[in-house]
């Protein structure tokens, strides 16, 4: 029985790093997480969420939204060591089709395409101040860039019409999930 | 601690001149080797040097959506760019922003003495483009006015050329002009020395353009480059980004990640090719010495004190070439200009590369020595005694 003992660490490790039934266990409960992310991140999906391009397009400053889109729109979307990143419309198609998660810059669409399919979302504090946090740690998402989100918040328009959404609460769409309903899409 | 009776030092450095010959050669052999791995060093060294003074921690770089690694590509509108400046997280003393609009290209240029162009890069400047770029000094000469341009201290190297060709007064021709160089500028190693700037709206006229490619500046105290990098981002009608300029030449030497491992990698295959020059060498001297390191283990000296000897003569050797090539290296190797694609450096035979080079050459005369000790001490006394 002894033989076998040695494959116990092994075992134990490989139990560890299997994914739990629920990904919003993770997503929620992970180790090394923000002590403010539980007032941020929703553990379902927010219904009648509007895409980035519709809510440019009737948004007013003020108006309470809820908007999906993919974390993106530029090489970095996420600002460092801010609660801050930016989203594109989820009709934006990666460069080489089938790698939405790799593919987040959109560069081949070319700069204009992408600015108007973007938008901004920040985390805010009772100031209005953005978090001085970064949004990967705030919201325990370490590859938060190619991500799908819902987020609920305040719509912002500024006098040149861009939108940027004070955000709420925020959902991370699992990515088994994303995958799974993009390929049931015509 | 060592618990046997060691030859005397002096017997080893004695040794060396019983066969000056063949002491010479193996020296030079091995100062040929460190002097190379010198060679290697200083331009992985002078390439790291070059990116990494080039990025200030306090410049931010604002360029087009999607050009974070190819400025040259970048392309802002003047508008947009004056929106950027205007804000509070950038420097100001004395009603004078600390911003610098900069169009940047590679671009064929022809020197007076050229037949045929070759690959240069300009820089469109404004006179605040000092204030921003502090590493940056003029040299000799003046600030360019019309028509004229300030050339970098690596500027004629990037262009192929002697000193000589861009000297004050001569005329270099770009972009369908004739500049004249009106002073030369230095830059504390940077990237920016292998440049040609002129005034930004000279350039502008000759390339028929009324954009920008990056727009440089200073922060305020107390602001960061995510500061800009949010204000730009939630601009998005801007379709500009903001990078940290250390940040914009990390990813340069990320870039250059390949052409230092494969230098590192030469710096290996050439010690190597030192080892087994150095072991041929030794095992020439060892096999030769045979009688006498078998009268010395009648003498009673034992077999690891004859070969902590022989391990001597080859660090002895070892430690003399190091020096030599250190020498060299520093007179003739150091300060070197090598054109690359991005522009300019020079080899730098600094602190890491005397350590890494003197280094390898006495590791070189240790395990160059070892094995024929080791192989003179297996056979028999009396073998060694009988054998011619």
């Amino acid at each position: 029985m002894n033989r076998w003992l040695f494959l116990a660490p092994v075992l134990f490790l490989v139990g560890c790093g299997q994914s739990s039934s629920d990904p919003l266990d993770k997503i929620a409960y992970g180790p090394g997480q923000h002590p403010d992310s539980f007032k941020y991140l929703l553990g379902s999906e927010p219904a009648d969420a509007k895409d980035v391009i519709a809510l440019r397009g009737d948004a007013k400053d003020g108006d309470a939204v809820v908007v999906v889109g993919r974390v993106g729109g530029s090489k970095q979307p996420v600002i460092k060591g801010r609660a801050a990143f930016t989203i594109v419309d989820l009709s934006l198609k990666p460069c080489n089709p089938g790698d939405e998660e790799e593919c987040f810059d959109f560069a081949c669409l070319g700069k204009e395409k992408v600015a108007k399919a973007s938008a901004m979302v920040k985390f805010v504090d009772g100031q209005d101040k953005t978090l001085n946090v970064d949004a990967h740690q705030l919201l325990n998402a370490p590859q938060l860039e190619g991500q799908i989100v819902v987020v609920r918040g305040v719509a912002k328009r500024d006098e040149t019409n861009n939108l940027t959404i004070q955000a709420n609460q925020i959902y991370l769409r699992p990515k088994q999930v994303v995958k799974a309903t993009e390929s049931a899409q015509p | 601690m060592i618990l046997f009776r060691l030859l005397p030092w002096e017997y080893g450095v004695r040794n060396l001149f019983r066969r000056p010959g063949r002491s010479v050669l193996t020296l030079g052999a091995l100062t040929l080797v460190v002097l190379l791995v010198f060679v290697v060093v200083g331009f992985v060294r002078g390439l790291e040097t070059s990116l990494a003074v080039s990025g200030d921690p306090r410049v931010v770089l604002v360029h087009s959506l999607g050009a974070s690694e190819t400025v040259e590509y970048s392309s802002i509108p003047m508008g947009h760019a004056a929106e950027v400046w205007s804000t509070s997280w950038v420097q100001r003393r004395y009603d004078t922003t600390y911003a610098s609009p900069e169009l940047y290209l590679g671009t064929r240029m022809q020197t007076e003495a050229d037949d045929q162009p070759t690959l240069g890069l300009a820089r469109g400047v404004k006179p605040a483009a000092l204030l921003v770029r502090r590493q940056v000094q003029i040299v000799e000469g003046r600030w360019p006015e019309a028509g004229e341009v300030l050339v970098g201290r690596l500027a004629a190297v990037k262009l192929g050329r002697s000193d000589d060709a861009l000297a004050i007064g001569k005329t270099i021709q770009f972009e369908n002009r004739t500049w004249k160089v009106s002073g030369k500028f230095a830059a504390q190693g940077s990237a920016f020395e292998s440049e040609i700037w002129c005034p930004l709206e000279d350039l502008q006229q000759a390339m028929k353009r009324q954009d920008i490619s990056v727009l440089a500046l200073t922060l305020a105290p107390g602001a960061t480059a995510a500061d800009l990098d949010e204000f730009c981002k939630e601009r998005v009608n801007l379709e500009v980004e903001a990078t940290a300029e250390t940040a914009y030449y990390a990813s340069l030497q990320k870039h250059y990640g390949p052409v230092r491992w494969l230098a590192w990698l030469m710096v290996f295959l050439i010690a190597g090719a030192g080892v087994f020059a150095g072991l041929n060498t030794m095992y020439g001297a060892v096999v030769g010495r045979v009688r006498e390191l078998a009268t010395l283990q009648t003498l009673g000296f034992l077999r690891r004190a004859i070969a902590l000897s022989l391990v001597q003569e080859g660090t002895l050797l070892a430690a003399a070439a190091s020096l030599t090539a250190a020498l060299l290296a520093l007179l003739f190797i150091n300060g070197l200009a090598i054109r690359f694609t991005m522009g300019a450096f020079v080899l730098r035979i600094d602190s890491v590369a005397l350590a890494v080079g003197c280094g390898t050459g006495l590791i070189l005369g240790m395990v160059g020595a070892l094995p024929p000790a080791l192989r003179a001490m297996r056979l028999p006394v009396v073998d060694g005694l009988k054998a011619v």
